[in-house]
């Protein structure tokens, strides 16, 4: 039984010293100053290992529909842009001030994972579906279907082919409607 | 945990206030008012014969522009303004959406 105590006493120790860690207000929580690049890289590793663990049954649909394009593109451009930018945009006042910072999805080497295209959109849908704690991406599962998260995916996987032309057409409103 | 716990709130409340500016849920219809026209006339420089018709963004930009003709009268009023900085212009948008 002398263990178990020893084992409690220890913990407790550890929770009080971490509660007066937390008390004392010495832990920055500012945006402007980075982690430490250790705290940084298991924060890293903790989101990564959750995502995939999370995505990894997600079926993907067929995502080379044009259509998914002219849906996907006005819904990035009018909800994504402001924070993960557009081609031939560098940076914006959300992607600068954010920590951590969003990634600039117009390139090529952000989001498309190690050249698994399967993953990769698997691990974008999920993320754009549930959001990830603490840092300044949204859940936008609670107010749009999977239908229109699949659109964006869709889009995303191409942005970093098009122009900053082409990706004005794509993701113009103007006027899906018609008027027949 | 605790201390995990902390960071972790704080962060959602500054993240929160941010995000609460530029971003709300809404249904597409919701952007037609300020809607910006395709500007096609970007499509016009391009090479027909280069374009490789099996290219799903092609083939969407070709879509989209064909929809533009035929919605030509409608958006007739939004077009002459179709150069504004995308950017700012949205952020302005978000603003002025009652929900
Ligand atoms: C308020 C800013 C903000 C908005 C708006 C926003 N995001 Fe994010 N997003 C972030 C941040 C910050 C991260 C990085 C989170 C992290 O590193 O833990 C992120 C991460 C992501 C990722 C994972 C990128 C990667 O490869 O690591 C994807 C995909 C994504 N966002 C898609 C979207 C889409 C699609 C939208 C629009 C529907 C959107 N985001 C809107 C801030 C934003």
């Amino acid at each position: 039984m002398g263990w178990v105590k020893c084992v409690v006493s220890g913990l407790l120790l550890v929770v009080v010293a971490g509660l007066l860690v937390a008390w004392s207000g010495v832990i920055s929580v500012a945006a402007d100053q980075p982690h430490d690049p250790l705290t940084y890289k298991l924060l890293e590793f903790a989101r990564e290992r959750s995502i995939a663990r999370a995505a990894a049954d997600i079926e993907v649909p067929d995502l080379s529909d044009p259509d998914l394009l002219l849906a996907g593109g006005p819904d990035y451009n009018d909800m994504c842009a402001s924070c993960h930018l557009k081609p031939g945009q560098r940076e914006s006042d959300l992607s600068l001030g954010l920590y951590p910072a969003p990634p600039n999805l117009s390139l090529a080497s952000a989001g498309q994972g190690d050249g698994d295209e399967v993953q990769a959109a698997r691990r974008q849908f999920w993320v754009i579906k549930h959001g990830i704690k603490a840092s300044g991406m949204p859940a936008w599962g609670l107010t749009h279907d999977d239908q229109r998260i699949w659109a964006m995916v869709a889009f995303m996987k191409k942005m970093p082919q098009l122009s900053p032309a082409h990706y004005q057409i794509l993701t113009a409103r103007g006027d899906d409607e018609g008027h027949h | 945990m605790r201390i995990k716990q902390i960071v972790k709130h704080s962060f959602i409340a500054v993240v929160a206030a941010a995000f609460s500016v530029v971003t709300q849920a809404h249904d597409p219809s919701l952007h037609m008012k300020n809607a910006e026209a395709p500007n096609c006339k970007a499509m016009e420089g391009m090479d027909h014969s280069k374009m490789d018709m099996s290219d799903p963004i092609i083939r969407a930009l070709m879509k989209k522009c064909m929809a533009q003709v035929h919605a030509e009268d409608g958006a007739a009023e939004s077009a002459g303004s179709s150069e504004k900085s995308g950017q700012a212009q949205h952020e302005a948008d978000h603003g002025q959406h009652k929900h």
